[in-house]
Parts: structure tokens; C-alpha cells; sequence
């Protein structure tokens, strides 16, 4: 589904990913860990399309197309989502029209008909339910207002709306309290499937404890350092970062 | 004095009244306002002394009314009252609309009023009564067409009794002939009276807009604008505010959305004459490629004017390099007990925010006038009325070409 071969991206002209190779198939969950400044919200970013991040080298597929001659709308559209480590606030759009506004973008990029106000509103109440956001909050300007948790909820409820193909969450789990882990774990496994992947960037091993990764990745100034099976997050829990990169 | 251009137009008029011909002569000896007066400073009116001067010829009826509103409609067509495009049947009881033919004469230094009280062919009284709440807006709709090289003066006035209260919506829109629309409206509000204005400036895309509203407000009185200005190739607005007694106060909310070769200047002059009166102006521009707007916000407190609260924000978002936005505001303060905090920023679209947009499927295109329209949308967030708010976002969205949703 995703195959990352050889990747270089630079920054204001310096290199933070050195060389980055990785493949994700249908079904699997990848955990992908590493301490801070070795360059796992810049591999996010770079698969999500933002400015800035300039690829220098390396190819990416992904559902056998060239990413990276996609722009970010087309990457979206194509099933890709990236949940945001710091979720934007946007004063003046609700959240009901930016779902429904992104949604039909989508569908309209995928040749689907639009969904019409009311089936809008039902696949959006059902989803917010499910993560615990009530009606109120859908109606509130993105993000505006709204704790470290909620906006990771909202990220969530973002997400099982849109029902990507391959999610990308970026330190989804930093700043939750124990309930709010709990609430996105859940979001994040009803997205499990045959057909989806997801690639869990996290710096921390907690929330690998309600969301069980297939593989786990140690991403160590710009390359992937070692490869296991979940129980390499415990390691390099007890361990350290330090000791398992030596 | 040397000759003008206008005095042909004026003698044109033939048989002037004695008051005409007074508030021309005062046009004559004030001139046209020119860059060189700070106040003028980002507005060249220039073009008018060489063309635009002739009386508006009376053009086809039309009717456009803002989607939504019923109630009063009162449409003036090259300046004049054109009564079959009008639905002025039935007035809600407390409010009266009379028109005449004498303009009364300015009594201001201000050229384009006075030479608006030479030409104006008609006179728009709009009066409400003590104690009546006009529960349906009262629409004005100005309209120029087929008016080449020619002007249409308008003067409007409107009187509101003691704790009457009125919701006015203006809207100024013309073809694509090359006009000028000039506007004097003239507002007094009595004790505790309420006037919500709402201003759709939509004017064609070769005009020249000019709109002088004065408002005298009494003690406890309310005046509250929200202005969208989108149209017409010269647009110039000057909103006159006195606050005559004590518990008067004004909300102004200007947007100005300007794109290449639009050139749009809002001026007010917030004036508390007396203690314990306040005001509140925020304005909003939104400016495309080569397009420029100005934002010129006055308050002037007089000595005696102790606990006023003058409130003053203005934020610009350029679109491109070639985009200017000026935003001055200008403090006058001879009291001392007084709270007057002024804001501007001038920035772009939020680079994250737009990101964000796109990751989740929006066209860039698409994104940019979602982060636009909700910036417009934000000043006209205090707007009680559903019909009229959501009117404003729809005229944001023909900004865009976008079909409103």
C-alpha cells in the first residue's frame, strides 16, 4: 500500500530524513518511534505534502501511484489523512462545515456524489457519539476553544468521517489524560481493517498498549534503525532510546 | 473663480432653486477634496472633474432585493424613485417614507455633499415614530444603468422618535457603465432609539462610489453598521458619528474585499462630545493582486467627554505581493478619564491553517476562500439578524465567483 524507498528531505536546506526506506501493506499497523529531532513529524509532513518539505532523493507509492507528484488535496482525496500533533484553530468555520465541505471535496475528487445535508448530519452525529463529541462541540468553530483532548477527539472524529484508507497519526497520544487515550485508542481501532493501514508516530510506547502495532520502527536521526514486532516498544521503554540505537 | 467642469452640468439643471444654487456655489468654493488633504490621501477622485457629471438619465426598472428580506422595498433607479420597482405598499405602522423634490442644503464643509444638495433630484425621508419597533427591515436599493459619464446623487434621511427602533438595509449596485453614485444619508436618533444599518456596497465594476453618512445620536441611542464593501472602481465612505449624550453608542463593522484596480477608502470620525458614551469599530480587508484599501478610523473625545469607551481593530489579509492595505487610526483625546484602545494587523492567509484545509481534501483554491469568507464572516458575527448575516457570506462568496451556498 505505501513503500517508501531511499527517502532524503531537507528543511530550509538541511537534511532531516537520510535515507528512509519502509513498506506498509494492507491491514497493518506500524508503530513508528524515535526520540525528539529524528525526523518523524517531518516524515509525516513530507507524506502529507506540506511546503516546505523538499524531497532531495527516494521515491514514495503509494496504492502503486508516485505520491509525491500528487498535491496534498489529491493525496487526501486518494485516502490519505494525517492527524495533526497540534490540530489548527480555524475561528469562523464550524466544524460541521469543514467536515462536510472536506468530505464532499473528497467525493468529488473520487468522481462519488455528494452527500446531502441530511446524510451529512447523520454519519457525523453517529461518528462524534462514538468519540464521546457532543452535538454542541460539532457546531463550534474548529478547534477554537477546545482542551489539548478535545482537540485530539476532533481529530479522531475527523477521521472516521472522512474513513481514510492509510491515517497518519502524528503524536496523536501526546498531551491525553488517561480516559482521552482510552476514547482515541478505540477511534483509532474501529479504523483497523484488511483494506487500511495505519502508521502510529509516537514518542512514547503508552499508547501501543490499546492500539497493538503489527511492526515497530525506531527512527534514529533520519533512518530507521531497527525493525521488530510490538514487543520492541517494552524494550525501548525500559531501556531507552540511547541503548537500543547502539 | 475659474471655471468648472460642473457648471455646465449645473446650468443644465435649468431654473436652479435659490438653495441649489447656494449649495453649489459652496462645491464651488471648496472644490473637490484632492490628494493632497491628508483625509484624501488614498483616494483620487480626479476622474470626476473630466467626466461622470451629468444628471443621470432616468433608466429601466429593476428590482434586486437582498435574498430573503421581505418587507419595505424602496428602489432608487439612476437616482430617482422608481415606484414600480418598489413595494412600499402596506408600511408597518410607525414608519413613514416621503419623498420630495428640495433637498435641504448641507450646512457641512463637505464638497460632496453639497454638490449632492445641488444635484440630488430627490430628497428620501424615512421617519419613525416614538416607541415603534419596525419589526421588518426597510430596503433601499440603489441602482445606476445605462449611465455613462453620468452621476446619480441620492440623499436619504432618516429620523427615528425616542425608543424607536429600525433595521435599514442599503444596497448600492450599477452595470458596467462608467458612473458615479453619490450618497449623503443623514441619521438622527432620538432618546433610546435603535438603527441596525446594514450596506451592501455591489456597485458596477468601471463606477465611482462616494457614501457621506452623518449620525447624530442622543442620550442612550444605538447606531449599529455593518458595511460590506465589494464593488465600484473608486470607492470612498465617510461615517460621521456624534455622540450628543450620555449612554450613545455606535458599533461599526467595515469589510472591503478589493481585487485589481479597485481602489476602496473607509473614513470615520467617531466624535464623543459628552461623558459616558461609547463606540466600537472593527474592520476587515481582504485585498487581491494590485487591489487597495484604506481604513481610516477617527475618535475624537472632547474635554468634557470623561468615561468614554472607544474601541477601534482593523485587520487586513493581503493576497498577494501587490496588494496594499492602509489602516490608520487616528486618537483625538482631551479627556482623561477615558478607555480608547486601537489594534491593526496586515498579514496573509495562515499557512497552517491552510495546510490543514488541504490535508483534508480542500482544493487550495477552495481552502483559500473557506480561511476568507470565515474572516468576513467573524465581523459580522454580532449581527442578530440570520437573513441579513447570512446575506453579508453570500455577498463574500460572489466576491469568489463562488455560487452562494
Amino acid at each position: 500500500m505505501l513503500k517508501i524507498d531511499d527517502l532524503h528531505v531537507s528543511v530550509d536546506g538541511t537534511e532531516i530524513i537520510k535515507g528512509l526506506s519502509l513498506e506498509v501493506k494492507p491491514g497493518e499497523v506500524h508503530a513508528i518511534m524515535g526520540p525528539n529531532g529524528a525526523g518523524k513529524s517531518t516524515l509525516a509532513s513530507t507524506l502529507a505534502g506540506r511546503d516546505a518539505y523538499e524531497v532531495t532523493a527516494g521515491s514514495v507509492h503509494y496504492a502503486g501511484k508516485d505520491l509525491l507528484a500528487l498535491a496534498p488535496h489529491e493525496r487526501a482525496g486518494e485516502g490519505i489523512f494525517l492527524g495533526f500533533q497540534y490540530p489548527v484553530e480555524i475561528p469562523g468555520v464550524s466544524n460541521l462545515n469543514f467536515l462536510r465541505t472536506a468530505l464532499n471535496a473528497q467525493r468529488r475528487y473520487r468522481g462519488e456524489p455528494e452527500l446531502n445535508g441530511a446524510d451529512f448530519m447523520k454519519l457525523a452525529k453517529d461518528k462524534a457519539k462514538d468519540l464521546e463529541m457532543s452535538l454542541d462541540m460539532l457546531k463550534r468553530f474548529v478547534n477554537v476553544g477546545f482542551s489539548g483532548g478535545e482537540k485530539k477527539r476532533n481529530e479522531m472524529v475527523q477521521m472516521a468521517v472522512l474513513d481514510p484508507k492509510l491515517a497518519i497519526l502524528d503524536e496523536t497520544d501526546s498531551g491525553l489524560d488517561i480516559d482521552a487515550l482510552k476514547t482515541v485508542s478505540q477511534g483509532i481501532n474501529a479504523l483497523r481493517g484488511s483494506d487500511r493501514a495505519i502508521l502510529l508516530i509516537t514518542h512514547y510506547q503508552r499508547l501501543l498498549d490499546y492500539v497493538v502495532p503489527d511492526h515497530v520502527h525506531v527512527l534514529a536521526d533520519g533512518r530507521i534503525v531497527r525493525s521488530g514486532g510490538k514487543d520492541l516498544a517494552h524494550e525501548l521503554e525500559a531501556q531507552g532510546y540511547a541503548a537500543a540505537v547502539a | 473663480m475659474a471655471d468648472s467642469p460642473f457648471d455646465d452640468a449645473f446650468a443644465g439643471l435649468g431654473g436652479a432653486s435659490a438653495q441649489r444654487r447656494a449649495a453649489y456655489d459652496r462645491f464651488r468654493s471648496l472644490g473637490l477634496p484632492s490628494r493632497r488633504q491628508e483625509d484624501w490621501k488614498y483616494t483620487d477622485l480626479a476622474g470626476l472633474d473630466r467626466a461622470r457629471l451629468a444628471p443621470a438619465a432616468t433608466g429601466p426598472a429593476v428590482s434586486a432585493p437582498v435574498a430573503g428580506l421581505d418587507g419595505p422595498l424602496l428602489v432608487l433607479t439612476n437616482g430617482r424613485v422608481d415606484a414600480d420597482a418598489s413595494r412600499m405598499g402596506d408600511l408597518p405602522a410607525g414608519l413613514e417614507i416621503v419623498t420630495d423634490g428640495e433637498p435641504a442644503s448641507t450646512g457641512a464643509d463637505n464638497a460632496l455633499a453639497a454638490l449632492n444638495a445641488a444635484f440630488a433630484p430627490q430628497a428620501v425621508h424615512v421617519r419613525v415614530a416614538d416607541g415603534a419597533a419596525i419589526d421588518r427591515p426597510l430596503q433601499l436599493l440603489y441602482r445606476v444603468t445605462d449611465a455613462d459619464a453620468c452621476a446619480a446623487h441620492v440623499r436619504v434621511r432618516v429620523a427615528l422618535g425616542a425608543r424607536a427602533a429600525l433595521t435599514l438595509v442599503e444596497r448600492f449596485e450599477g452595470d458596467a457603465s462608467a458612473y458615479w453614485q453619490n450618497q449623503v444619508l443623514d441619521v438622527a436618533g432620538e432618546t433610546g432609539s435603535t438603527l441596525i444599518h446594514a450596506l451592501f456596497q455591489a456597485e458596477g465594476p468601471r463606477s465611482v462610489h462616494s457614501g457621506l453618512t452623518r449620525v447624530a445620536l442622543a442620550g442612550g441611542a444605538r447606531y449599529r453598521r455593518f458595511d460590506l464593501q465589494t464593488g465600484a472602481e473608486i470607492a470612498r465612505n465617510e461615517v460621521h458619528v456624534a455622540a450628543t449624550e450620555a449612554g450613545a453608542h455606535a458599533d461599526i463593522r467595515v469589510a472591503q474585499m478589493a481585487r485589481a484596480g479597485q481602489s476602496l477608502d473607509t473614513r470615520s470620525y467617531l466624535d464623543h462630545r459628552v461623558a459616558d458614551t461609547t463606540s466600537d469599530q472593527g474592520a476587515r480587508a481582504v485585498v487581491d493582486a494590485q487591489g487597495r484599501t484604506a481604513f481610516q478610523g477617527k475618535v475624537h473625545v472632547a474635554r468634557d467627554a470623561q468615561r468614554t469607551d472607544a474601541q477601534q481593530q482593523s485587520k487586513a489579509i493581503l493576497l498577494d505581493e501587490t496588494a496594499e492595505a492602509n489602516t490608520k487610526p487616528e486618537l483625538e483625546i482631551y479627556a482623561d478619564d477615558v478607555v480608547c484602545a486601537h489594534g491593526a494587523t496586515v498579514g496573509q492567509l495562515d499557512a497552517a491553517a491552510l495546510f490543514y484545509l488541504v490535508q483534508r481534501g480542500l482544493p487550495l483554491a477552495e481552502a483559500k476562500a473557506l480561511l476568507i469568507e470565515a474572516f468576513v464572516a467573524d465581523l459580522f458575527g454580532d449581527l442578530d439578524d440570520d437573513t441579513l448575516r447570512d446575506a453579508f457570506v453570500a455577498a463574500a462568496q460572489v466576491w469568489f465567483g463562488k455560487e452562494p451556498s
